[in-house]
Order: C-alpha cells, then sequence, then structure tokens
C-alpha cells in the first residue's frame, strides 16, 4: 500500500467507517432484528467515528472531489456526534413503535454519510451527491411512522421541497458551469472575477440560482413554508437531527464554497441576501410567537436562528468564520436538547408527540429531570449567558460590529428581544402549576436511562460551552486555519 | 496602597459563590424539611455581609484622591477565561463597589427573612433563585472585565424573572388595570434583556476600536479606559450603554416594567428590585458610561438631567394618583432614582457622594416599605389603601415603622435619605442651579406622597373590624434593624463617604477633564 494511499485511507475513515457501519446493520437486519443490538452498534459506529476525526492529521485530498481537513474533521465529528445522540433519543421513541425498528438506524447512518460528504465537498458533484444521500434518507426518517397521517404528510412536503431545492442548486451549478467551466471549487472565485460580459451574467445568475437552493434548504424566508409543516410532522428526534445536521451541514458546505464564491463581487446579491436575512429574522419570530405547538414554535424559531446564522456570511472576515462554526456547533447542542426534551415527553407508538403547550403544564414538578434540560436549552436558544448560545450569539454579533453591519446587528438585537417572549412562555409553562396532575411520574427503565444520557451529554455541553468556550472557540479557530 | 494580608482576592469569588452553593444547597435541602432552605438562604447572605464588612474593616481606605489617572482597587481577582477574545475572569472591588456589595447583603438578608412567613410553595427553588439572583448582582458590582460584567448582568435576570412569574401575584382584576404576573415578569425580561443586548453591541463596538488601536482583544476595564475615541463613536457608545442602564435606573421614558414588576413581585422581589436591581443601573452609569466616555457624558448631561428632573415629578405625580400601596412605592422609587440620574450627571464630588448615600437610603427604606407593604397584603390580603385606615390602633408597632420609613422616604433629617438629596442637591446647583430648583420641588411632592401613605393607612376609620395582627418579632427586629441603619447614615455618614471618597472623586475628576492618557 503506498503511503498516498493509506494517507488517504486514515483520512477517509469517518466516512469509512460510517459506510461499513451502513453495510454491517444492512447484513445484521437480513440475518436477525435485534433492536437493542443494531442501536448499540450504530452508536458505536458513531463514536469511532468522532474519535477518527480527533486524530490529528494533515490535510489529505481524495479524488478532485473531496478534501478531508481540520474543517471537515470537525464538523464531521460534529454531525457524528448529533448521530449519537440522536440514536439515543430514537431509541425510547421506537421501543414501541409497531413495524420494523432497525431500518431507522441504517437510514440515520445514510443522512449522516451525507452530511459527512458534505463537509468535505469541494466539488459541485459531491455536494449535490452529499445533499441527496442526506436528503432522502432524511426523507424516510420524518416520514418512518408510515400509519400516522402528519408524518407521511411532512415527508411528501420534505420529499417536494427538496427536489425543488436541488434541481434549483443544479441549475445554478450549470449556469455557473456554462459561464466558467469549472465546478471546483477552489478555481471558482478566479473564473467568476475574470469572467466578462455574457459570461459574468450567466455566472452571476447561477450564483443567485445557487443561493436560492441554499435557502431552501437553510430555510430562509420566502422560502421557509415547509418548515413548520415538517418539523411538526416528523418524530420529535428526527426533526431534532434535521434541524441541526441537515442544516448544519449546508451551513459548513456552504462557508467552504462561500470562500471561493466570495460575496464580495456581486454586491446585488450581497444586499438580497441581507434583506433575506433581516425578513427571515422578522418572519421566524414574529409567527413563533403565534404558536401553541411547541415543534412549530422551533421551527419557527429555527428559520429566525438561521437568519441570525446568514449574518455572518454576509459580512466576511475571519471572525465571521469562526461565528458560522460556532454558531452550527452551539445550535447543534441547543437544538438537539429541545427537541431531545420533546421526544423525552412523547410517547412514540402511533401517538402524537407531546407538542401542545398544555402537555408542558407543571412539568416540572412532574418530570423535574426533562425540564431541568429543557429550560436551559430554551434559555441559550434566547441567549443568555452561561450558555454556549450566548457565545454563538455573541460571535454574530462581534463579527457583525467588526464590519460596521449595524443595520443587521441591530436585527439580531430586536429578533433576539422578540424571541424572547415565546422562548420565556414555553419556559414558565412548565412551573406553573397544573390542576390535578403535579405528582413526580419519573419511570426508571433501559429507556429512560439511555434519553437521560443524551440529554445529559447535551446540557453538559450547553453549559461548559458557555461557562469555559475557550477549548470549544479554539477548536473552531483550528479547523478554519484549513480553510486559509 | 499596601493590601493587608488578611485580604486574600479569593474574597470576592467568594463573594458571588457563596450565595450561588447556598442556592443549590437550598434547593437540595428542601427535601429535608421546609425550613431548612430558608435558613441556608439566610446564612448564605449573612455570611457575604461578614465578609464584606471583614474586606472594609482590613481595607484601610484613604479618603485622598489617588495620585494617578488609574483606578485603584482595594483587592482583586483575575484568572484567564477566554483568551481568544481576551476576557478574563477579573473582578475588582472599591469603596463603592464594597458599599454596594454590603447593601446587596444586607438586603439579601432581608429578602430571606421577609419571605419567611410568605413564601410556602417550593420554597426550596423560590431560594435558589433569590440567591442566584443576588449572586449576580455581586458579580455586576465586582466584575472589572466588561465581558464578564455582561454576563453577570444578563445572567440575575433570568431567576428574577422566575421570582416574579413563580411566586408573584396576579392582579385580582383587570379593572385596575392590573395583569398576570407572568406578564409583568416577561415585559420586564424584554425591557431589560432588549436594552442589555445593544450595550452588548456597545461593548463590542468600544473592544473592536480598541482592537484597532492596539491590536489586541481585550475586554478589560483598565485597559477600555484609555481608548480614544472620535466624538460621533463616544457619543454612540455612550448612548447605547447609557440606554442599558436607564432602562434598570429606571429614567423616565423607560420605566413602563418598574410598576408592573414591583406590584406583581413578591415581597423578596420587589425589596429585590428596588434595593439593589435598580442600583446596578446607577452603578453602571458611574462605574462605566462616565470614565469611559467623559466627554459624551458632559454633553449629554443636561438631557440627562431633564429626564432626571421629568422622572422626579413625574414618579411623584404618579404615587399620588395610586390606590395600590405597592405599586404608589414603586412609583416614589422613579422619582427617587431621578436624583441619584440628577446627582451622577451633574458629576461634581459632592453630588456623586450624594447620589450614593441616596442609593443606599433608598435600598434601605424602600425595603423596608416594601416588606411593610407585604406584611400588611399578608394581614388584609388586600394592598388597596381605600380598604385600610385605622391601622395606628389596630397594630401600633406595624404603623409606627410605617411611619418611619415614609418619614425616610420623604427626606426628613437625621435619616440617610435627607443627606443623600441634600447632598445631590448642593452639589448640582453649582453646576446646574435651574434644574436643581426644579428638582428640589419633587421633595414636596415626596412629602405629599408619603404623607398621603400614612394618612389614608394608619389613620382615619377602619375600613372593618376584624383585629389586625401586629408585627412579629421576626419583624420587629428586621424593621429595627433598617432603622439604626438609616439612622445611622444619616446621623454620621462619614465612614461611608470617606470608604467611597477616592473612586467618587477620581470618577468626578475624569468627568471634568477627562482620562488622563486618553
Amino acid at each position: 500500500m503506498s503511503a498516498a494511499l493509506q494517507a488517504q485511507l486514515l483520512a477517509g475513515a469517518p466516512l469509512l467507517l460510517t459506510a461499513a457501519g451502513i453495510v454491517l446493520v444492512m447484513l445484521l437486519i437480513a440475518v436477525q432484528r435485534d433492536h437493542r443490538a443494531i442501536a448499540q452498534l450504530t452508536t458505536l459506529g458513531f463514536i469511532l467515528a468522532v474519535g477518527a476525526c480527533l486524530i490529528p492529521q494533515p490535510t489529505v485530498e481524495i479524488t478532485p472531489l473531496l478534501v478531508i481537513d481540520d474543517y471537515a474533521r470537525f464538523a464531521m465529528a460534529l454531525f457524528a456526534a448529533a448521530g449519537a445522540i440522536t440514536v439515543l433519543l430514537v431509541y425510547g421513541y421506537l421501543a414501541r413503535h409497531d413495524g420494523w425498528r432497525e431500518e431507522m438506524y441504517l437510514l440515520l447512518l445514510l443522512a449522516v454519510l451525507g452530511a459527512m460528504v458534505l463537509t468535505a465537498a469541494r466539488h459541485a458533484a459531491t455536494l449535490l451527491l452529499g445533499l441527496e444521500t442526506l436528503g432522502v434518507a432524511l426523507l424516510g426518517m420524518v416520514a418512518y411512522p408510515l400509519l400516522r397521517k402528519r408524518p407521511l404528510e411532512a415527508g411528501i412536503k420534505y420529499l417536494m421541497l427538496s427536489a425543488a431545492s436541488t434541481a434549483t442548486l443544479l441549475f445554478g451549478f450549470a449556469l455557473v458551469y456554462a459561464a466558467t467551466g469549472s465546478l471546483q471549487f477552489d478555481t471558482l472565485g478566479a473564473l467568476l472575477a475574470a469572467g466578462e460580459g455574457s459570461d459574468r451574467a450567466i455566472a452571476q445568475t447561477g450564483l443567485g440560482l445557487v443561493w436560492v437552493g441554499f435557502a431552501f434548504k437553510l430555510s430562509l424566508v420566502p422560502f421557509h413554508l415547509w418548515t413548520a409543516d415538517v418539523y411538526e410532522g416528523a418524530p420529535a428526534p428526527v426533526a431534532g437531527f434535521l434541524a441541526t445536521v441537515s442544516k448544519g451541514a449546508v451551513a459548513v458546505v456552504l462557508l467552504r464554497w462561500l470562500d471561493a464564491a466570495s460575496l464580495a463581487q456581486t454586491p446585488m446579491l450581497t444586499q438580497a441576501l441581507a434583506a433575506l436575512a433581516i425578513a427571515s429574522i422578522a418572519v421566524g419570530n414574529l409567527a413563533a410567537l403565534q404558536q401553541n405547538n411547541v415543534k412549530r414554535l422551533l421551527a419557527y424559531s429555527s428559520i429566525a436562528h438561521f437568519g441570525y446564522l446568514l449574518v455572518p456570511f454576509l459580512v466576511g472576515g475571519d471572525t465571521a468564520r469562526e461565528a458560522v462554526l460556532f454558531y452550527v456547533a452551539a445550535y447543534a447542542v441547543m437544538t438537539l436538547g429541545s427537541f431531545g426534551a420533546i421526544a423525552a415527553l412523547s410517547p412514540g407508538a402511533n401517538a402524537e408527540d407531546a407538542d401542545h403547550l398544555y402537555d408542558y403544564r407543571g412539568l416540572f414538578w412532574r418530570r423535574p429531570l426533562v425540564t431541568s434540560v429543557f429550560t436551559p436549552m430554551l434559555l441559550a436558544q434566547a441567549g443568555i449567558p452561561l450558555t454556549v448560545g450566548f457565545l454563538a450569539k455573541f460571535y454574530i454579533l462581534a463579527a457583525a460590529v467588526e464590519r460596521h453591519a449595524w443595520v443587521l446587528a441591530v436585527a439580531v438585537v430586536l429578533g433576539s428581544a422578540v424571541g424572547l417572549f415565546y422562548y420565556l412562555r414555553l419556559v414558565v409553562v412548565q412551573f406553573l402549576p397544573r390542576p390535578g396532575g403535579m405528582r413526580p411520574e419519573t419511570v426508571w427503565s433501559e429507556i429512560t436511562v439511555a434519553r437521560g444520557v443524551a440529554l445529559a451529554l447535551l446540557l453538559v455541553a450547553l453549559i461548559v460551552g458557555g461557562v469555559w468556550p475557550q477549548p470549544l472557540a479554539g477548536a473552531v479557530a483550528r479547523a478554519l486555519a484549513a480553510l486559509g | 496602597m499596601d493590601v493587608s494580608p488578611a485580604l486574600s482576592p479569593w474574597l470576592l469569588p467568594a463573594l458571588i459563590l457563596v450565595p450561588f452553593f447556598g442556592g443549590l444547597l437550598a434547593w437540595y435541602a428542601e427535601r429535608w424539611s421546609l425550613t431548612w432552605p430558608r435558613w441556608i438562604g439566610l446564612l448564605s447572605m449573612a455570611a457575604t455581609c461578614v465578609l464584606a464588612i471583614w474586606i472594609w474593616v482590613h481595607a484601610g481606605v484613604a479618603p485622598v484622591v489617588p495620585p494617578h489617572g488609574s483606578p485603584e482597587w482595594i483587592i482583586e481577582f483575575r484568572a484567564g477565561w477566554i483568551p481568544r477574545w481576551g476576557v478574563s475572569f477579573h473582578l475588582g472591588i472599591d469603596g463603592l463597589g464594597l458599599l454596594m456589595v454590603l447593601l446587596t447583603g444586607v438586603l439579601g438578608v432581608l429578602s430571606v427573612a421577609c419571605s419567611w412567613r410568605e413564601i410556602q410553595q417550593y420554597v426550596g427553588f423560590f431560594h435558589l433563585n433569590l440567591l442566584w439572583n443576588l449572586a449576580g448582582v455581586m458579580g455586576v458590582f465586582m466584575a472589572l472585565d466588561l465581558f464578564l460584567f455582561f454576563v453577570f448582568w444578563e445572567a440575575m435576570l433570568v431567576p428574577m424573572y422566575f421570582l416574579i412569574a413563580l411566586w408573584g401575584h396576579s392582579s385580582q382584576g383587570a379593572s385596575r388595570g392590573g395583569r398576570s404576573r407572568v406578564y409583568a415578569a416577561t415585559k420586564f425580561f424584554i425591557f431589560t434583556q432588549a436594552s442589555g443586548l445593544l450595550m452588548l453591541v456597545g461593548i463590542l463596538a468600544l473592544v473592536w476600536l480598541h482592537q484597532q488601536n492596539t491590536g489586541e482583544w481585550s475586554f478589560s476595564y483598565a485597559e477600555l479606559l484609555y481608548t480614544p475615541l472620535s466624538s460621533l463613536q463616544e457619543m454612540l457608545l455612550m448612548l447605547a450603554f447609557f440606554l442599558g442602564f436607564a432602562v434598570k435606573l429606571p429614567v423616565f421614558p423607560l420605566h413602563p416594567w418598574l410598576p408592573d414588576a414591583h406590584s406583581q413581585a413578591p415581597t423578596a422581589g420587589s425589596v429585590d428590585l428596588a434595593g439593589v436591581l435598580l442600583k446596578t443601573g446607577a452603578y453602571g452609569l458611574l462605574r462605566f458610561v462616565l470614565p469611559l466616555f467623559p466627554n459624551a457624558s458632559m454633553d449629554f448631561a443636561p438631557v440627562a438631567m431633564a429626564l432626571a428632573i421629568l422622572g422626579i415629578l413625574y414618579g411623584a405625580k404618579m404615587a399620588l394618583v395610586q390606590t395600590d400601596i405597592k405599586r404608589l412605592v414603586a412609583y416614589t422609587s422613579v422619582s427617587h432614582m431621578g436624583f441619584v440620574l440628577l446627582g451622577i450627571y451633574a458629576g461634581t464630588t459632592l453630588a456623586l457622594q450624594g447620589a450614593l448615600l441616596l442609593m443606599l437610603a433608598h435600598g434601605l427604606a424602600t425595603g423596608a416599605l416594601f416588606i411593610l407593604c407585604g406584611e400588611l397584603y399578608e394581614r388584609l390580603h388586600t394592598r388597596e389603601l381605600g380598604r385600610m385606615g385605622g391601622l395606628s390602633r389596630r397594630a401600633p408597632h406595624y404603623a409606627t415603622a410605617l411611619m418611619f420609613f415614609a418619614l425616610a422616604s420623604l427626606g426628613l433629617p437625621g435619616l440617610g435619605n435627607f443627606v443623600g438629596e441634600f447632598l445631590v442637591l448642593f452639589g448640582s446647583f453649582a453646576v446646574a442651579p435651574w434644574i436643581t430648583a426644579i428638582a428640589a420641588t419633587g421633595l414636596i411632592l415626596a412629602a405629599v406622597y408619603s404623607l398621603y401613605i400614612v394618612q389614608r393607612a394608619l389613620h382615619g376609620p377602619p375600613a372593618d373590624d376584624t383585629p389586625v395582627e401586629d408585627l412579629t418579632g421576626r419583624e420587629k427586629l428586621m424593621m429595627g434593624f433598617v432603622m439604626l441603619a438609616l439612622l445611622a447614615l444619616g446621623l454620621y455618614p462619614q465612614p461611608v463617604i470617606d470608604l467611597a471618597f477616592a473612586p467618587l472623586a477620581q470618577i468626578a475628576n475624569w468627568y471634568a477633564l477627562g482620562v488622563p492618557g486618553a
């Protein structure tokens, strides 16, 4: 084995491990269905993938399609960890599912593989490949409880819009290719800058379309209409995974792509996107105010969050790139935790999820441990200090202030102020007395322990990230050093 | 300054950690007994008082202005935190901070003591919130790193929110314009958080300008003091900071959260809000706005002073028309804080000393008034002045206490408030005679509303014949203690003035002449 091949195999280890996990799970299902064994195997696979990401290595290019650098490794570790947490959450959710349970883990592994490919993409083809692997697997996960109406509806909606956005992306890349003759990220910037006349116009149209495709995936206003329905319909752990990994991976690949296709060359596009960011913040927050369904509320709040996240993309610069990656990591923790808490309350099986505001009344007295996780998660999303959510918002404001983007900074501030209202409403309702039901309802079982471990890990990450953020900030800075 | 060996730097984090862990312990202790959390709360707050007094005794502060331009601290504590942003865990305390910390400790003890009977539900969780809020306030008064300051500033809000939302009173009917406690808590939170985030943008902009100048990220107070700013930058940053603090103080048009929060909050929450949280706003102006932006503050002073008199008169006027005794006291806070704002922006050493004394005295007197309101509510189950009356005969000890604190609040000579208000007016007259003259009329209104409370609640025919329980031993002890403290402040304020002389004189100098080296 040549040294280069060895390096490539080592660098690609997270991808290979996940892929091997998929094959193993598939074989195991064929031989004997065992829910617990498969969940354990999947968790092990994710943990090994995280471990493989932590081995320090030089940047390795695998074919013109993939590049495994510190940046990719950081994001891969994040998504693999999110996958492991999701396994723990989904395990209890599926325990009473009547139907095949094991395929969920297969789909989960596939989705994470797709996300990992995205993080390492440096070519439009890889980008689309990753997006589709992720999207199709997610479709299966969203519609997994086949006998219920809402998940099915959500699945179909997700399928349609995912397909539409991929088509837009494809068309955009085709136009960019027509104008520049390249699909490779690293040569894109120079070729775009060199283009003249009609070439330039075509390339810019292409860029615009690519952004529209991304906006679909990130559910930015006005391409956000699918979000609330899909979040509401999807099983709670899947919704958390969707919000974190699907959107997070797109943000990660966008950052890599944007390095090449700099926005600075297209001021009009920048302005349009700034309008999109402000609209997302406004619409997301204002719509969330109206919700009595917790999952819809979180869906709209996620629209607002990605409005905030668009701000550093727009202002650019080193701080801004750190802000993006930090925010993605923080958002993963907060969102997985929030949906994890919902999953912990939902019965699974064929019943609806516990997503009405009334389900949460008196929760602190009935399920104190769930509330002790859920409340900090919500406060973190509201940007309260001593949680990682505050640091994330701090990074974004710092990036905006550094580039004098006052309008965007004020939009973030005002959005956060409005956001407080619905987060606090959801927080306080858990502490208000509920007539007739104030006794502790905790039952201990293998399922609750698995879920408890997941939620406890997320809570620790949330608080440690907020109180002692230097390790995360350092990891983010190191990861970005790889991008140059 | 020689640091006595008795003054370990760890005293400062201890001031924060004692209530922090006390809160956790109180929460846990709930499963043993309902009395345990109360005692734990009382003892941890008493411990912070002891620590503060210990620092005072060993500090040996001389009442002279430090010769050079940099601030001096009695004790400093510094630990690395987030090197990426130049953030350090930097605490420091001077005479000004020490007095505020002591006030927080004393009012903390009172808050725990006054909830002894009132809070019967979720006792452990209540004390967790109360103590964490006080821990946050301690942090605010000691933080010398703007990032750390902001963290404490925001962190103290969440427990306060819970205090109001979970243990507060909902008004008895919409007819009185009453709103639910959750509404009041949310309003409080959104006002302070939104203005706080704006301040964060201001902090970030200041830090960024500093970074442009020196090439280093730093949130350190001592370094940011010398950031050269153009006059426009200075003005904008000053406004961002001012807004953050003005909401908390509160300054006139930004006060609407206050009456709601106060009237809906439980007694301990009101004591805490009026006694301590409002002071964080004034402290912020003194510690950050004047020294960091002296020129812009000077330009802004006429506006701030005009807002101050508006606040004084408006607060007093609104107090006069209230029928809810707690809301009435809440509006008097707006009025008194107007005096504090006036003193701060007048900016002479004398006026600043007055503002500080007024803050201390107001914290004690208004805290005691809120406690008395709470006790009245426990007994009569109403806060409507119209349904009281004749209390002087039905509960003579109670009536005496209420009379005393009403007089303190109107500025009776011999009590702390008088010294504070007098010094503020005396110190401001030289700077802005007309504004001072108008502000002084607020004192007349103060006499009117204070006597109005006394007359409506204590005299006249009783509303009904049910006997009213007089003050219990615990309540007498609390009231007696606050009376003594107010008398001490009124009759012999010199030790307090001496302790805070150096920092206040330095702030006055910076305000008048700019920070040297800038």
